[in-house]
């Protein structure tokens, strides 16, 4: 026997059609095992709607980040989240707007960042030192959020560096120091060829940024700016910004 | 970020780019994503697992997105797929594993009103009797009356007809309300047709 439990479905939500109430209770007069499906179909839809909602892991964006990143102990209350790679790949139909703003940028020669309306002044030293990997370290006394983040690596994707420095950097910054920091605030995760090294500060904490051209590997052309932000007093993650190229 | 923005905008910020668009996502439909696993697993430990995998799965399709149904819509066939997943890796492992699992208490999580113990109880019952509804039942149940998601949403989530979606909700119930009957010491249809034959 084929029973109707679409219609037996309408008819547990009380939606039944007058058209097929005749048809349908014809079926049940004849059929016990539906009269008895439909009465443990009453209970049970009851029973499910009855169910309150459990309020969820309260880490479960916590963990999504771990697991997507790679966050592990010591970072307080940021991920460091490496899918902004699988982000990146997902902007490539996109249009990467590279803001017209000037950005403290060493190469740049202009210290004015026009969205953020703050100032950025570069230190003056008497030379830049290098960090391992080569990179000066810039200090720069600007306050970076980030929205000024994501415009520093936007206009570093745009224009990774420009022939023109009018700025220097201040040879008292300890570059090695610096990359030690951020190499330990982003345990590692940040890949790629370190292009600038600034020490400012990151929401009103002095912090060193350290910015990065990445590549997809296998021999490619670098297809991403990545800015890793670290804490200067405790080499702690604090932010993560990046633009394709 | 405007945490107002809708879904389909925020997808639109992460696909340019914004890393802050897809944390507002998990953040926004984290509850919906847990409790649709933990009704389908039964199990929080579980539940919370199959959330994270969700949104991993999320963000590796997100790219692929192309805004053809509601978000939601899509959210809620990835967090499916990965419950079915998690099904398909319990139904592997050692039967002792299995063994220990049915002797586990499986806890409610933590309720909204946990001073009133009769429903609380009554929550743990239904959570345990759901756990006996055949899973293609148990997964149309579970998106229509816990949900609450419309008969015609939970087809396109499951790119199933209507009709079937109908059809499996109504046998789902069914067999809710036969485990529920049976956790209360009613007779079941079999042993009743013994009685009535005897």
């Amino acid at each position: 026997m084929n029973h109707p439990y679409e219609q037996l479905a309408d008819l547990v939500d009380g939606t039944l059609d007058d058209g097929d109430l005749a048809g349908v209770q014809a079926h049940l007069d004849t059929c016990a095992s539906c009269r008895e499906d439909v009465a443990h179909a009453t209970a049970g839809r009851e029973a499910a709607r009855s169910l309150p909602q459990a309020p969820g892991p309260a880490d479960l964006h916590h963990r999504v980040l771990t697991a997507a990143g790679g966050r592990g102990n010591g970072v307080p209350d940021r991920g460091i989240p490496q899918w902004y790679r699988w982000a990146g790949v997902a902007a490539a139909a996109a249009v990467v707007v590279a803001i017209a703003i000037a950005l403290p940028n060493v190469g740049g020669g202009k210290n004015k960042d026009s969205a953020g309306g703050a100032e950025a002044t570069l230190a003056t030293g008497p030379e830049a030192q290098e960090a391992a990997s080569g990179a000066p370290v810039e200090v720069v006394d600007k306050n970076y959020g980030e929205s000024g983040l994501q415009r520093l690596v936007s206009a570093s994707a745009s224009d990774t560096r420009s022939p023109e420095q009018t700025a220097s950097t201040d040879a008292s910054a300890d570059p090695d120091a610096a990359l030690r920091c951020v190499t330990k605030a982003v345990q590692n995760k940040a890949t790629g060829r370190l292009i600038r090294l600034i020490q400012a500060r990151f929401q009103g904490r002095a912090a060193y940024i350290a910015v990065y051209l990445e590549s997809p590997g296998a021999g490619q052309q670098p297809d991403l700016v990545a800015a890793w932000v670290a804490a200067r007093d405790d080499c702690s993650f604090l932010s993560l910004a990046y633009s394709r190229i | 970020m405007d945490a107002s923005d809708t879904d389909e905008v925020l997808v639109r910020r992460f696909q340019d780019g914004s890393a802050d668009a897809f944390e507002v996502l998990v953040q926004r439909h984290g509850t919906r994503v847990y409790n649709l696993c933990f009704r389908i697993l039964g199990d929080p430990e579980e539940a919370a697992d199959a959330s994270q995998d969700t949104f991993l799965a999320a963000l590796r399709k997100l790219n692929t997105f192309r805004g053809d149904s509601a978000f939601t819509t899509w959210l809620h066939r990835v967090t499916v797929n990965a419950c079915y997943d998690s099904l398909r890796r319990k139904r592997r492992r050692p039967l002792l594993q299995i063994v220990r699992d049915e002797d586990d208490e499986r806890p409610e999580p933590s309720l909204p009103s946990p001073d009133h113990a009769d429903q609380v109880v009554f929550s743990v019952d239904v959570g345990r009797a759901l756990m006996e509804v055949p899973e293609e039942f148990r997964v149309v149940l579970v998106l229509a009356d816990v949900q609450d998601l419309p008969y015609d949403e939970i087809a396109r989530v499951l790119e199933i007809p209507v009709g079937t979606v109908k059809s499996r909700v109504f046998r789902g119930r069914a067999a809710l309300g036969r485990a529920l009957g049976a956790a209360r010491g009613e007779p079941s249809r079999a042993s009743r047709a013994s009685e009535e034959e005897a």
